[in-house]
């Protein structure tokens, strides 16, 4: 069964998104409420949050895209492809891995479902992780195509 | 100041490096634990460190617990860098040897601030370091001459003995002493005295070598302590009183001072205790006075 990671019910209000996470235990949902006040229409890409995390520097704003898309692409096959084998512990580490790389880019959505199959993979909950799945992969080619787009602006 | 970057996210690596080479430090970035723990045992190890909690091979918290757990005098700083949050994570990545914890996703200007108060611990505690190192030497050493002083002669001498001992060599005790030092000090004043103490340590530690034991005794004596391993200690000893009376001390206006030393040797046998250590050193102490006996500038052994 999928259970969707909704974006706006996750960022719209604090109750609904305590309830999405709290589908996954006991475990804290601080991160999460970070992004409790999050704008909808900037959850896929927040260019504003990335300069500001960046310092306004234009050169390693477009160091750490690159880097991001050479990279996360990866991660994420190894994740759906261990994600199979139920090793779900590697998905852990991987979907970890994906939403420290999402923070670097402003990536909240993506973040927010790398967070929820984190603590998926701790859990063990292999029908939880298979349910976010597509939302993983979705997320990631919007924001794919959004820090596409920003790169060729930028260069 | 070198940073050793240790985080698996290469993103995260690059942001990281970025911050901190703008702050002019140098930086090192590996992808694990394991890589850091290797770069850490290297001479010249980094003394700031950003460790992520969750690496692989070896994670943030097994990395602070290795580092901590070996006795440096001069332990790096870490700043466990992660994405937990709760406090009992916080208390539990500081209570295993990190000294400062900040949270993903992290605000540039706040680590930023965080590695300016690395920057100053580490400097306060190089200076500690350095205030120690000074202290300890000067509790060793003698201040005019360089060489040891009496107190660390007396410790060091049980070991050398011992290492001898092992080692199946003799170990040679002499105590050197200027000849008619009073004299030169009364005649040409305290500056050419002190001058002389100088020319003759110097002289010793061109004849000896750096292992082996030279102190300043007390006034005008030194201690010596050789084991015969690879020299002709008797050979050795002759060098230095003949190097010491080839060596005259200029003084300003008058004719140059000719010194020369006198020494006993005495050589320690079998096993030793403290009581040896205390006759082999009166034995010195006699065949030196058997030597200014015997009409100075020569050396007495046992």
């Amino acid at each position: 069964m999928q259970k969707w990671v909704s974006c706006n019910a996750v960022f719209q209000s604090s109750s609904d998104a305590s309830g999405a996470f709290k589908q996954h235990g006991d475990e804290p949902v601080s991160e999460a409420k970070l992004e409790l006040n999050f704008h909808a229409d900037s959850g896929v890409f927040d260019y504003l949050e990335m300069r500001k995390l960046l310092m306004n520097d234009d050169a390693l704003i477009v160091t750490v895209i690159k880097t991001f898309l050479s990279d996360i692409p990866s991660v994420v096959t190894d994740l759906i492809n261990d994600a199979g084998e139920h090793a779900l512990l590697e998905v852990a580490g991987k979907a970890h891995k994906i939403k420290g790389a999402a923070d670097n880019v402003g990536g909240k959505t993506l973040r927010a479902v790398a967070f929820a199959l984190e603590l998926a993979g701790k859990e063990g909950n292999s029908e939880e992780v298979d349910g976010l799945l597509p939302q993983l992969e979705a997320s990631y080619l919007e924001l794919q195509d959004a820090l596409q787009q920003k790169l060729d602006e930028m260069t | 100041m070198k940073v050793l970057i240790a985080e698996d996210d290469p993103t995260t690596r690059v942001v990281l490096s970025s911050l901190v080479e703008k702050m002019g430090h140098t930086t090192q970035a590996v992808e694990d634990g394991e890589a850091a723990w290797q770069i850490y045992q290297q001479d010249q190890s980094p003394c700031l460190m950003l460790v992520d909690w969750e690496m692989p091979k070896l994670d943030g918290i097994q990395l602070c617990q290795r580092i901590k757990g070996q006795s440096s005098l001069n332990p790096p700083y870490i700043i466990l860098i992660t994405s937990r949050t709760e406090a009992e994570d916080i208390v539990e990545g500081l209570d295993k040897g990190a000294d400062d914890y900040i949270c993903k996703p992290f605000n540039a200007p706040e680590l930023m601030a965080r590695i300016q108060v690395a920057e100053r611990t580490l400097k306060l505690h190089q200076e500690l370091f350095e205030a120690r190192q000074a202290l300890k030497y000067q509790a060793t050493h003698d201040e005019l001459t360089g060489l040891l002083n009496r107190r660390a002669a007396l410790d060091l001498l049980p070991k050398e003995f011992h290492r001898a001992q092992r080692l199946g060599h003799k170990l040679h005790l002499a105590i050197c002493d200027i000849d008619d030092f009073k004299k030169i000090n009364d005649t040409y004043g305290h500056f050419v005295g002190d001058r002389a103490l100088k020319s003759v340590a110097e002289c010793m530690q061109q004849v000896f070598r750096p292992y082996d034991v030279i102190a300043r005794f007390g006034g005008e004596e030194f201690l010596i302590a050789i084991s015969d391993e690879n020299v002709d200690a008797k050979e050795a000893f002759e060098r230095l009183r003949a190097e010491v009376s080839s060596l005259p001390i200029a003084v300003e206006g008058q004719e140059s001072v000719n010194l020369t030393v006198s020494i006993g040797v005495s050589t320690a046998k079998g096993e030793l205790s403290k009581m040896h250590l205390d006759e082999l050193l009166i034995e010195a102490d006699k065949l030196l006075y058997a030597a200014k006996e015997a009409g100075k500038n020569c050396i007495k052994s046992a």
